[in-house]
């Protein structure tokens, strides 16, 4: 009984052999990964990548890879999912560490400040990247101070979705097709067809672009004009309408569409797969947002290639950036039908083949990009936005003097944050 | 049989070693992480080669008994806790040295956790070796707790890596259409291994408190505890089978084959166990006694509950089988103990 103090079970054969198979362990495994790998028969090459896309959009991403190392044997990529909530931290968690992947896809853009602040991400710029062929105001979108931290690989904007089996149930010419223009648009919702409008700053942004507004002004600041003001008078018109139901609450809208409840509805392209599988086959029709004075354009949302700092093989990542980029893969990426938009000029899709990329296609050529430096402060603008939406629709506010109260409030929220 | 494709979560972990082992920022903070360990296991020895003796002749000089038992507790603590104490001390100082360097230090903010563990884990040894005899603690040592900590640092190093369920998930083998996961294996197996071990240890160390401590009888103790041990032990089954997912005509199967080999070749196990718990709760036989069983004399050593244990004349160790004392003729002839 007690404990013995010369504590011989402390010098055991066991306990020594233990640490013994312990250490060899670790310094087997630091040579291991320290060596080249020039000497083993096949060379091979591991990078770690990371992306936020759900499933099935995550096995496209796989299979694109997958083409990559299929031409490149000696590489293999170990793709994660992360979720886009975890993802800035996760990267600064491991960063610190020296744990980071080689690659990253798709985390939103404010997020991807946090990791350019904690100067994490690679300058792009001088590395002979060829993004020629990507749409030029998505690469600028990306610029930091004569930096680019990421290309962008697609995107994702909000489209009108349209449901086929209720425009040809209501329509008895039996040439029914999307409407064009907004006043076609309330035409539809008068002649019978229910229409879902979401009316939260960052869905009904496109309005804003209808009437010839932008989201920033020369000096690169946020502007809100009586474009805005234009906007909100027209849908303050359009709720008069009974079948035309504006409401934020974009959730609600989109499963009032997915019933099959309304003919028309303004919505993410990303949602495309969910709508195709919640109305059925063929139910689901694509269009261009009704254009207004000028051409409607919604914001997109961009789906970005970052590298990190602290890989070790930088040529071999700009490599499969550089693969993913291309138009072959742009163009495979928009055959998917998820709703992921290529970012390529050059691309083209006819209508009558491919009428949901064509549209997508069409689409992001009019959408407007808040730039990566704003990335942070347009979530500001989106609370102030969507306040006075409802204000305005709930009559408490003038859409007149709307623009100037949201830049106000605005400007107050940004200073508060300071 | 799983594919390649299947395990690919226990390959990634692997590539992902290889990915992150070839950054120097990793290489350096595993040096680090491993000069730490030897340097402190080196001093640590060295110290308690230096001054263990002169401390336990310190110590064994002290006249009061209770202060040397005092004593026994406090040293055995120092020499097991003087370690993970070094070994903080260090990666302290050289997390210090890294940060002002700006080296990155999320390793070595990550190990600070294992030290944290093998702090708490040498808390536990020192106290186990300083309540129960060396050979019992040992036995705990070595075959609980320290595999313990080796499976916790092992979680926890691949937790960094990935997550765990991942892992967990992968399914090994696909038997009569019920996969088995890595985690059920291991809940199956090295679970009820763990589980199996703390229900010993915490037994014993009942059985300790409630003799030494509260006075109760040895026998009625040991009865009821080895009782409830194997109640937590037939629930940890339970727990276990449960991981396999079986449906209800599976497990009907299971248990019909189990039934007819209890009846023919568990039925003496059980026989033994039923006679033990008996002999236990009866109190009719206790460490000490002298019997006579078939005309040979022979003192009880140990009761548990599948055999007691005695002592012949010619200083012969029997085991023998717990239902033999409700088959055969035996008789006590007095408690060896108290005997003047």
């Amino acid at each position: 009984m007690g404990f013995n103090i010369t504590g011989r079970h402390h010098r055991s054969t066991v306990i020594r052999f233990f640490d013994v198979i312990v250490i060899s362990l670790l310094i087997g495994l630091m040579t291991w990964g320290c060596q080249t790998r020039q000497d083993m028969e096949v060379p091979r090459v591991t990078l770690l990548a990371w992306h936020d896309w759900p499933e099935p959009q995550a096995a496209m991403l796989r299979d694109l890879l997958d083409d990559f190392t299929t031409i490149h044997p000696n590489v293999k990529i170990v793709v994660e999912y992360v979720s886009g909530k975890d993802f800035d931290a996760k990267f600064l968690n491991q960063a610190r560490a020296g744990l980071a992947p080689d690659l990253i896809l798709g985390p939103e853009l404010y997020l991807l400040n946090d990791l350019i602040k904690a100067d994490l991400l690679l300058n792009l710029l001088h590395f002979g990247l060829d993004g020629a062929d990507l749409l030029p105001h998505t690469v600028e979108a990306l610029m930091v101070e004569g930096k680019l931290y990421g290309v962008p690989f697609a995107a994702h904007t909000n489209i009108l979705y349209y449901n086929k089996s209720k425009l040809k149930a209501t329509d008895q010419t039996g040439a029914a097709s999307p409407p064009k223009t907004l006043d076609a648009l309330l035409a539809e919702a008068k002649a019978g067809r229910r229409v879902a409008l979401p009316t939260d700053f960052y869905h009904a942004y496109w309005g804003i672009k209808a009437f010839g507004g932008s989201m920033l002004d020369e000096k690169g600041q946020f502007a809100l004009d009586e474009t805005f003001s234009a906007w909100l008078q027209w849908l303050v018109k359009a709720q008069e309408e009974p079948l035309m139901i504006l409401n934020n609450d974009y959730d609600a809208l989109f499963n009032t569409f997915a019933d099959g409840e309304a003919a028309y509805f303004v919505g993410n392209s990303a949602d495309l797969l969910t709508l195709n599988e919640r109305l059925g086959k063929g139910v689901l029709g694509t269009a261009v947002l009704p254009r207004g004075p000028k051409a409607s354009g919604a914001l997109m949302d961009l789906e970005v290639l970052s590298i990190s700092k602290q890989s070790v093989q930088t040529e071999l990542c700009l490599e499969v950036v550089q693969f993913l980029i291309n138009r072959v893969h742009q163009r495979k990426l928009a055959m998917g039908d998820f709703g992921q938009i290529p970012v390529s000029r050059s691309l083209r899709f006819d209508s009558r083949l491919l009428p949901v990329a064509a549209t997508l296609s069409q689409q992001i050529r009019h959408t407007s990009i808040v730039p990566l430096v704003h990335a942070r402060q347009q979530e500001d603008l989106f609370t102030v936005g969507d306040e006075i939406y409802l204000q305005v629709l709930g009559g408490e506010l003038e859409p007149d003097i709307a623009p100037a109260t949201a830049l106000q409030r605005f400007g107050r929220l940004v200073s508060e944050r300071r | 049989m799983p594919t390649v494709s299947e395990f690919q979560p226990l390959f990634d972990v692997i590539n992902k070693f290889r990915v992150f082992l070839a950054r120097p920022p990793v290489q350096l903070q595993l040096a680090a992480l491993l000069l730490i360990l030897v340097a402190a296991g080196i001093l640590s020895l060295l110290i308690w080669k230096s001054f263990g003796p002169s401390l336990q002749q310190w110590r064994d000089q002290r006249k009061r008994s209770w202060l040397q038992a005092i004593l026994r507790v406090v040293i055995a603590e120092a020499r097991s806790l003087s370690f993970p104490i070094i070994a903080w001390g260090f990666l302290t100082l050289t997390h210090y040295i890294f940060r002002q360097r700006g080296y990155l230090d999320g390793l070595l903010v990550g190990f600070s956790w294992v030290i944290g563990t093998l702090f708490i884990f040498r808390i536990i040894v020192g106290l186990m070796y300083a309540i129960l005899d060396a050979k019992t603690s040992r036995q705990y040592h070595l075959y609980f707790l320290r595999p313990l900590l080796v499976i916790l640092i092992l979680i926890e190093l691949v937790s960094r890596l990935t997550e765990v369920s991942n892992i967990a998930n992968i399914v090994l083998v696909t038997l009569a259409s019920i996969p088995l996961t890595i985690r059920a294996v291991a809940i199956a197996t090295i679970g009820l291994y763990f589980w199996s071990m703390a229900t010993h240890a915490i037994e014993d160390v009942l059985h300790l408190f409630a003799t030494q401590y509260a006075k109760l009888d040895s026998g009625n103790a040991r009865a009821v505890l080895t009782l409830g041990r194997y109640v937590a032990l037939a629930l940890g089954i339970v727990f276990a089978l449960s991981q396999f997912q079986l449906d209800a005509a599976t497990v009907a199967a299971i248990t019909g084959g189990l039934s007819i080999g209890v009846g023919f070749g568990l039925r003496e196990i059980l026989s033994n166990f039923i006679s033990g718990i008996l002999l236990l709760f009866e109190r009719s036989l206790h460490p000490g006694d002298v019997i006579d069983m078939d005309g040979q004399l022979s003192v009880v050593q140990s009761l548990s509950v599948p055999a007691t244990v005695v002592r012949t004349l010619n200083n012969e160790e029997l085991v023998i089988p717990n239902q033999t004392f409700f088959t055969r003729q035996w008789q006590v002839l007095g408690d060896f103990m108290s005997s003047p």
